[in-house]
C-alpha cells in the first residue's frame, strides 16, 4: 500500500491538528507559544505557517478592490427582497449598470446626471460611496477563521490546493507555498465581499438575544475562538430562523439536527476513547459543516 | 343510549361526509386553478456568445435545467409562477457576444407566498460554458457541459449528467446524482444521498452526514476517490477488473466486503473501529472510504 505523497502523515498527528486549530488565532495576532514551538519542531507545519504568514502579509498589501458585479446584483436582490429597493425604471437600471464602474473611478456623466434627477438613486449612490470610502479607511484585517476554510475549499475546487484525504470539506492545508498571490487575492476578495454584503445598515442582523451555548468542546480539539464564532452564528440563526421560508427552515433545521447528533456522538466516542483519530476528524468536520450551514442560512437574504 | 352498531354507522357517515368533502375540495381547487390560470407565459432570452461563456443562475424556487447544445449562444426559457417574481438577464458586455450572462429571479412582491416565488428555467448553453447555479429549493439538472460547473441548493436535489469539466456540487438536504462524470468531482450533502454512476473521473470526493453513498462503476488508473458517509451506508459496486488500493475505516459501522482484496500487513484499523487496508489487482487507483456508523459495502458487478 502506498503512502501519501505529502511529507505529512495522511492522518495528522495530534500536535499538528492542534497547530492547525490554533493557527487562525495566531495569524490574527494572538500569541501562541505552542504554535511557535510546533513550527520549530515540525518541518511541514513550519512551511505551512511561513506560507500563511506570507499570504496574510500579501493580503494586507493588496489594494481594496471593488467587488464583482455579482455582489452588486446580490445586494440589489436583497434590497428588493426586503422591499427596500423599489422596482427600478429603465433609467435606474442604466444607472445600476454604470454604478460599479463609476464607483471604481470611471467618469460617468450619465450616472451623475441620473443621481441628480432621481432621489432614490442619489441615496443609493451616496450610501455606496460611503461604504466604499469606509472600506478604504478600514484597516486591512485578516479574515475570520471561517473564511480560511472557504478559501481552502475554493482552492481545492480549482485543483490549486491538493488536500490529503484526511478530513472533509477542506479542513487541511497541505501546500500553500506556490500560491501565495492567488490566495491573497482570493482572501482579499472574500473579505471585501463579506464586508459589502453585510454593509447596508438595514440588512444587518438583529443583535442576538439567545444566550451563548457553552460547552466543553475545547477539550475535543475545538478552539475557543471557533466555538465562540459558532455560538454567535447559532445566536444569529435563532433570531433569523423564524423569518425563513418554512421549507428552507425545515431543511436547515434537519441539517443542523443531523450535525448536532454527529457532534454529540463523536464527543461521546472521544470521551471514551480520546485516541480515536477518525472520530476526532468527524467531530471537527461536523463543527465546520455546522458553521458553514449556519453561515449559509444567515446569508440567505443577501444572496 | 346509543343503539348497538352506532359507532360503525357513525364511522360510515363520517367517511361518506369526508368523501364529499374531498370531492368539494377537489372541485374548488380546480376552480381556483382555472380562475388564476396556468403559469405565466415563458420569458425567453437569447444571447450570442463564444464557445465558453460564464453563465450564472440565481433562483429562489423551482426547477433549473441547463443543457448543452452545439450553438454558440445561450437561450433561456423562464417560466414564473406568478407576477410576484420576475426573471432578469444581464449579459456582459451588454452588446455583442456576451462573455458573462447572469440570470436572476427577483421577488417583486415580498408579501407573496413561497409558491408564488417559483420560477423554472430551461437554459441551453454551449458545451464549454462555465456554469454557476444557485437554486434555494427545487431540482437542478445539468447535462453535457465540459466547462466548470458549480451548483448549490439548500433543499433541492441535483442531477448532473455527462459532465467532463470540474464539478462542485453541494446540496444541504437534497439528493445528488452524478452520472458519467469525467472531470474532478466534489460533491457534498448533509442529509441527502450521493450517487456516482459510471464515472471516468480521476478524482472524486463525496461526503454526506446522514445520507448514503452509492458509487457504481470502475476506477480510473491513478485516480483518487474519497467517500465519506457519517451515519449512512456506503456502497461500492465495481467491475471485477477494478484495480485499486483501498483504505476503508469506520468508527462504529460494519465492513461488508464482497471483493477480493490482498490485505496489507499494516494495521489500518482505527482504535475501537473497523478498517481495511489492501490492494485489488494492480492497485492502480486509490480508494478511501470512511464512515462513522454506516456500513461500508464492496461488491463487484454481476
Amino acid at each position: 500500500m502506498t503512502s501519501s505523497t505529502e511529507n505529512r502523515p495522511e492522518i495528522p498527528r495530534p500536535s499538528c491538528r492542534e497547530f492547525d486549530i490554533a493557527l487562525p488565532a495566531y495569524l490574527e495576532g494572538q500569541t501562541s507559544p505552542e504554535v511557535e514551538r510546533h513550527a520549530r519542531e515540525c518541518e511541514f507545519c513550519a512551511v505551512v505557517l511561513a506560507d500563511l504568514e506570507a499570504v496574510r502579509d500579501n493580503c494586507r498589501a493588496l489594494p481594496l478592490e471593488e467587488p464583482p458585479a455579482l455582489v452588486w446584483a446580490n445586494v440589489r436582490a436583497a434590497l428588493k427582497a426586503q422591499g427596500v429597493l423599489q422596482e427600478s425604471r429603465p433609467a435606474c437600471r442604466e444607472f445600476d449598470l454604470a454604478l460599479p464602474a463609476y464607483l471604481e473611478g470611471e467618469p460617468s456623466p450619465e450616472a451623475e446626471r441620473h443621481a441628480r434627477e432621481c432621489e432614490f438613486c442619489a441615496v443609493v449612490l451616496a450610501d455606496l460611496e460611503a461604504v466604499r470610502d469606509n472600506c478604504r479607511a478600514l484597516p486591512a484585517e485578516d479574515p475570520p477563521a471561517l473564511l480560511w476554510s472557504k478559501v481552502r475549499a475554493a482552492l481545492e475546487a480549482e485543483g490549486i490546493l491538493k488536500v490529503p484525504a484526511a478530513g472533509f470539506w477542506g479542513t487541511r492545508v497541505p501546500a500553500w507555498a506556490q500560491w501565495a498571490a492567488p490566495v491573497g487575492a482570493l482572501a482579499a476578495l472574500a473579505m471585501v465581499t463579506g464586508i459589502l454584503v453585510r454593509a447596508p445598515e438595514g440588512l444587518r442582523h438583529v443583535e442576538p438575544t439567545v444566550p451563548v451555548r457553552t460547552s466543553a468542546s475545547a477539550n475535543f480539539g475545538v478552539s475557543p475562538d471557533f466555538e465562540k464564532t459558532l455560538g454567535q452564528l447559532e445566536q444569529s440563526f435563532a433570531v433569523r430562523e423564524s423569518s425563513l421560508d418554512p421549507g428552507l427552515k425545515a431543511t436547515y433545521r434537519k441539517s443542523l439536527d443531523s450535525l448536532d447528533a454527529s457532534i454529540k456522538e463523536c464527543r461521546t466516542t472521544i470521551e471514551a476513547k480520546p485516541s480515536n483519530a477518525l472520530a476526532q476528524e468527524y467531530l471537527l468536520a461536523a463543527y465546520t459543516e455546522k458553521a458553514e450551514v449556519l453561515q449559509s442560512a444567515l446569508e440567505m437574504d443577501a444572496r | 343510549m346509543r343503539a348497538p352498531g352506532s359507532p360503525a354507522k357513525t364511522l360510515q357517515t363520517r367517511l361518506s361526509s369526508q368523501l364529499w368533502l374531498r370531492i368539494l375540495v377537489s372541485f374548488l381547487s380546480i376552480g381556483c386553478f382555472a380562475a388564476t390560470g396556468p403559469d405565466q407565459p415563458p420569458k425567453v432570452f437569447e444571447f450570442q456568445t463564444g464557445p465558453g461563456p460564464s453563465v450564472t443562475i440565481s433562483n429562489l424556487r423551482g426547477q433549473v435545467t441547463v443543457r448543452s447544445w452545439s450553438k454558440q449562444g445561450v437561450r433561456a426559457s423562464c417560466t414564473v409562477a406568478s407576477p410576484a417574481v420576475e426573471v432578469d438577464a444581464e449579459p456582459m458586455p451588454a452588446n455583442g457576444r456576451a462573455e458573462r450572462i447572469q440570470f436572476s429571479t427577483h421577488v417583486v412582491d415580498p408579501s407573496a407566498g413561497a409558491d408564488a416565488a417559483t420560477a423554472d428555467y430551461v437554459v441551453d448553453v454551449p458545451a464549454g460554458t462555465n456554469l454557476e447555479v444557485r437554486n434555494r429549493q427545487g431540482h437542478i439538472q445539468v447535462e453535457g457541459l465540459s466547462g466548470e460547473t458549480w451548483v448549490e441548493t439548500v433543499g433541492g436535489s441535483i442531477t448532473v449528467a455527462d459532465a467532463s469539466g470540474h464539478l462542485d456540487i453541494h446540496s444541504l438536504g437534497g439528493d445528488v446524482e452524478i452520472d458519467r462524470p469525467a472531470g474532478h468531482v466534489e460533491a457534498s450533502t448533509i442529509t441527502g444521498n450521493l450517487e456516482f454512476l459510471d464515472p471516468t473521473s480521476t478524482k472524486i470526493r463525496g461526503t454526506t452526514t446522514s445520507g448514503h453513498i452509492l458509487y457504481q462503476g470502475d476506477f480510473s488508473p491513478g485516480g483518487n476517490y474519497m467517500l465519506s458517509a457519517y451515519s449512512g451506508d456506503l456502497d461500492i459496486v465495481c467491475p471485477a477488473s477494478a484495480s485499486f488500493e483501498i483504505h476503508a475505516q469506520s468508527v462504529k459501522g460494519r465492513l461488508d466486503n464482497g471483493v477480493d482484496v490482498i490485505r496489507s500487513q499494516h494495521d489500518a484499523t482505527p482504535r475501537g473501529g473497523i478498517g481495511l487496508l489492501g490492494t485489488r489487482n494492480q492497485g492502480k487507483a486509490r480508494l478511501d472510504l470512511r464512515s462513522y456508523s454506516g456500513t461500508i459495502r464492496l461488491r463487484t458487478m454481476r
